[in-house]
């Protein structure tokens, strides 16, 4: 499938717009802070069900309006699919498939798989670690079905047991009440562990591929990095650990081990790039990660996924840029925002459909041949 | 936005039910404003007719009238049988399947430190007491099938083994993280039979 219209109401500095969007690659040019990137938020807040800037919902909305209206058609084969993503002022947000409101689905990855590269992407080497467990939990949920579920419940797992050691440690519940929620806490964690341990088994080599494509002389290896790296039973190993640091965690009022703890360890010619790599290396790694999760999200959907891509053109050499547009021509369709179009003269990626926004209004410039 | 103090307070009162945020208190408060003072009243005097009505069954803990409520008081129900719920509302979901013949307990609520209840905080004790009666011979757990109500199942699980009486947990075919509430007749009534045991 692939987005072929949008159509916003009240989004950001989108008043009302409406626009076509082209097989292959799609570029939205224009100068700064002319609603660039409001545009693929609104894609991503439809097609991903989340914005990668804020977890807000209202900040979305034009300001002074009350509602806001993101909408468009998903085209693939004989089928069209018309999604929908509405935002009250205050309220959650409302999704409706063919004007039908749709109770379950947060996001519509089961139509289309959308991926969102932006330049926050190519500091992944270099962030916190939370980055890096954003990135598994991102291919996660798109290659495993049941991943979102999991990591969900045993967040909300994590969350009790926390708000129980502080009680405990107020002596406002018995301690032997942590004996039930260490139990729940294992069975969920060592699940969700096993689970990213398989995501991180199936991504590694997309990426170190890709890497070794691009940088011949280079090697790049990804490990996944939790408190029970080398256990052959994570469940036993995970209770073992837990009972035996009690009396510490109830004076930190936290949980210190399990997978909310979790890494990825990056290295590239066996350093840890995280602490040794160049700028250069740390977006090339950046950008290996997010090329590898495009190729394996396309394997095992087995459909090609729409890359969203935002300002990453900008961040790269011309090396990397190479790369990168190789491989986004070949995709069945692209949206990539840029302020020049300039970096699409040098490479030869075929038709390119023009867009240009000026504060907010959009212009279909039609068919660029690169 | 301000408004005049008692609508204010109305608004504010509003928004402390459940499911209603500041948006929905603001339209109902408005529209309250329109009704007539019958109406208005009817209301008023419908919610202060439950709350002096209607108390807990000194058996199970469900709303009635009495002491004790209709199920409790039911000859043809199946003593040898209690099905384990959180609130009221999930009997009433599970009587609509007419699956279920036994007795209830409600527990009013499940274990969750986040909102500070424990297990003190629940019917277990009173529960354990029915069970001392020798005509019991299984409960049903039949908690939410979310983490609080799992986590209270488990719990429940572990005292009530010792004791020689069967203990099942209804089938999880219902909608994972959801409220029993909310599951139709169909798929409730299916995870009843298919209960298993702990
Ligand atoms: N809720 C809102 N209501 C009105 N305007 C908003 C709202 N949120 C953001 N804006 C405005 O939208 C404008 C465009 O933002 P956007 O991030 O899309 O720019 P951009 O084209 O991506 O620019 P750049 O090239 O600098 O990244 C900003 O000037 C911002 O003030
Ligand atoms: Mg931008
Ligand atoms: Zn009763």
């Amino acid at each position: 499938m692939y987005l072929q219209n949008l159509k916003l109401l009240n989004f950001r500095n989108h008043k009302k717009s409406s626009l076509n969007f082209s097989l292959g690659i799609n570029l939205i040019t224009g100068k700064n802070s002319q609603g660039k990137t409001n545009l693929l938020e609104a894609i991503s807040v439809l097609l991903i069900g989340r914005s990668h800037r804020t977890t807000l919902n209202d900040t979305l909305i034009t300001l002074g309006e009350e509602l806001s209206l993101v909408k468009g058609d998903l085209v693939g084969g004989s089928k069209k699919e018309c999604v929908e993503a509405v935002f009250r002022l205050g309220e959650t947000k409302i999704v409706k498939i063919n004007g039908v409101r749709d109770q379950k689905t947060k996001d519509l990855r089961g139509l289309m798989n959308t991926i969102l590269f932006s330049p926050e992407d190519l500091r992944i080497a270099k962030g916190g670690p939370d980055k890096r467990r954003a990135f598994i939990d991102e291919v996660g949920e798109q290659i495993n079905y049941d991943y979102n579920h999991l990591r969900w419940k045993y967040l909300r797992t994590l969350k009790q047991r926390n708000d129980l050691l502080k009680l405990v440690a107020a002596r406002n519940q018995k301690r032997e009440a942590l004996d039930l929620w260490d139990e729940k806490l294992v069975s969920t964690g060592s699940k969700f562990i096993y689970t990213r341990r398989d995501v991180v088994k199936k991504i590694r080599p997309y990426c170190e591929r890709i890497f070794s494509k691009i940088n011949p002389r280079g090697v790049f290896t990804i490990d996944y990095v939790n408190d029970f790296k080398d256990s052959e039973d994570v469940e036993v190993d995970f209770l073992k650990k837990i009972k035996s640091i009690r009396e510490y965690e109830m004076g930190r009022g936290v949980t210190l081990v399990g997978p909310h703890r979790d890494d990825l360890e990056l290295c590239v010619g066996g350093k840890d790039v995280r602490l040794y790599g160049s700028q250069g290396e740390q977006r090339m790694v950046g950008l290996c990660l997010k090329l590898g999760e495009l190729e394996l999200v396309q394997k095992e959907r087995k459909r090609s996924p729409l890359l969203l891509m935002d300002d990453v053109l900008s961040e790269l050499d011309e090396e990397k840029r190479g790369a990168l547009l190789g491989f986004v021509s070949q995709l069945e369709q692209s949206i990539i925002t840029s302020t020049s179009p300039d970096y699409f003269k040098c490479v030869s990626v075929g038709e390119i459909n023009l867009i240009e926004i000026s504060n907010g209004s959009i212009k279909e410039m039609g068919c660029l041949k690169a | 936005m301000y408004y005049a103090a008692p609508v204010a307070i109305l608004i504010d009162e509003l928004t402390k039910l459940p499911g209603i945020g500041p948006k929905s208190a603001q339209r109902l408060a408005f529209y309250l404003l329109k009704i007539s003072p019958e109406n208005a009243k009817d209301l008023a005097d419908a919610i202060m007719n439950v709350k002096d009505k209607i108390g807990f069954c000194n058996v199970c803990f469900n709303i009635t009238e009495g002491d004790m409520c209709e199920l409790c008081c039911d000859f043809d129900r199946d003593d040898s049988l209690i099905c384990v719920v959180e609130e009221p509302r999930d009997i009433i979901a599970i009587e609509k399947t007419s699956s279920f013949k036994g007795r209830y307990h409600v527990l009013g609520g499940a274990i969750s430190p986040i909102d500070g209840i424990g297990p003190d905080d629940l019917k277990i004790r009173e529960l354990l007491d029915r069970l001392k009666d020798e005509k019991v011979k299984e409960i049903v757990i039949a908690t939410n099938p979310n983490i609080e109500g799992e986590a209270t199942a488990m719990y429940l699980a572990k005292l009530v083994k010792p004791l020689g009486v069967k203990v099942t947990r209804i089938a999880s075919g219902l909608p994972v993280g959801g409220d029993l509430e909310y599951a139709d007749e169909v798929t409730l009534g299916k995870a009843l039979e298919g209960r298993r045991e702990m």
